[in-house]
């Protein structure tokens, strides 16, 4: 996303803070993509990341008056919708080993980020192929590897949302890793 | 540092600029371990950002729409605006209070009953007709955690149900003489002071 646009954002969110749905409503439809495509990364289902997605956005309205602009409205919203995924994983065990939803990969076309038709195609395979990946991934090692590359959280930062030790969480990490570098070499995404 | 250990903490800065002085200095000496740490700086720098997961926008604005309407409903029944919420979270903290407040009722007695009861009705009374225990719930943060019990949990739920649909009512009434000797048991004077 465009640093105006995050600026945007902010502006936005300071006044839907103060009760503008009008301003909020445009949050909404700035930030629906990236958030749905953080849910998509961290529970492989579509319809239940756009439910996710949709939720995160009315609790963040609920919650407003609680944001009190220390952190980054963005990175808020996005704590929002990490949690609601947790807790959505953390349901019922039988969801932690659910099989990606392969066939909804459709749903999500890429952004055309660049002109040139070859190097769209090969972002496409690229990032169809991570979606691929994470979906292989346990639920815990799909959530570890989401908050720490995707998110930037610190492994204890992640270890304390997820209630693992520090050391579980890293271990999550490098074999989330190792398999990545696995698939990228099979699949040739790298040199 | 060993080329094992090396590698451990390449995989673990996977996708970050930095890592140990002791990484450095081993990668500085081993072509292997080096090899393995371009192999994962290009793999990380290849993965699609953020911004390369993309709902188109059609989708996008079928989702608002959504948002929209469930803000709607929920306004429509007179809550959830940013500048009720504090006011809701009042309510929400007292209620999380709500067993540590009767045990602390049935020790010291009735006397003090009347201002907490008090207390407790004027915040009830705004949330009054406002909907069920389960919206309530739902504003609550994510984070927050019933007690574990599950009888003081029924206990709980129980009472803010009825607070909710008839704030006129009293802490005691709802109490039956079970429930009244569960919280004796379980709750003292000490435990809340
Ligand atoms: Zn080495």
């Amino acid at each position: 996303m465009a640093t105006k646009e995050y600026e945007d954002i902010e502006e936005l969110a300071r006044k839907a803070r103060l009760g503008d749905r009008e301003a909020f409503s445009k949050i909404v439809r700035l930030m629906m993509s990236r958030t749905v495509a953080l849910t998509y990364r961290m529970t492989g289902d579509s319809d239940i990341a756009m439910d996710l997605a949709q939720d995160s956005f009315v609790a963040a309205w609920e919650k407003l008056s609680a944001f009190r602009g220390e952190a980054k409205f963005t990175s808020w919203l996005h704590q929002i919708a990490v949690n609601k995924c947790l807790n959505y994983l953390n349901q019922a065990s039988t969801r932690l080993n659910r099989s990606w939803d392969e066939s909804n990969l459709d749903t999500h076309e890429s952004a055309p980020s660049t002109s040139d038709p070859e190097r769209t195609r090969q972002i496409n395979l690229l990032r169809e192929g991570v979606l691929r990946f994470m979906g292989t991934l346990p639920a815990m090692q799909r959530a570890v590897f989401e908050l720490r590359f995707y998110q930037g959280m610190s492994f204890g930062e992640i270890a304390r949302k997820l209630s693992k030790a520090e050391g579980t969480v890293k271990t999550h990490y490098r074999q989330a890793v190792q398999k990545l570098r696995r698939m990228a070499t099979e699949k040739g995404w790298v040199s | 540092m060993n080329c094992a250990d090396c590698r451990q903490e390449l995989e673990l800065s996977f996708g970050q600029a930095e890592f140990d002085a002791t990484v450095s200095e081993h990668l500085a000496q081993c072509a292997d371990c080096r090899t393995y740490w371009v192999e994962l700086t290009e793999l990380a720098g290849s993965l699609p950002s953020d911004d390369a997961f993309v709902v188109d926008a059609t989708t996008v604005e079928m989702l608002a729409l959504k948002v929209d309407q469930a803000i709607d409903a929920q306004e429509s029944k007179g809550k959830t605006t940013p500048g009720e919420l504090g006011e809701q979270r009042s309510l929400l903290t007292w209620m999380r209070l709500l067993p540590a407040a009767a045990a602390l009722l049935l020790v010291i007695g009735i006397g003090s009953a009347g201002y907490l009861l008090g207390r407790f009705d004027n915040r009830t009374t705004t949330m009054a007709g406002n909907g069920a225990a389960f919206e309530i719930s739902q504003a609550m943060d994510d984070d927050y955690s019933e007690p574990d019990d599950p009888t003081v949990r029924l206990l709980l739920y129980d009472f803010a149900s009825d607070r909710l649909y008839d704030a006129s009512e009293t802490l005691l009434d709802d109490i039956t003489e079970e429930e009244l000797r569960y919280l004796e048991q379980n709750f003292e004077v000490g435990d809340l002071l």
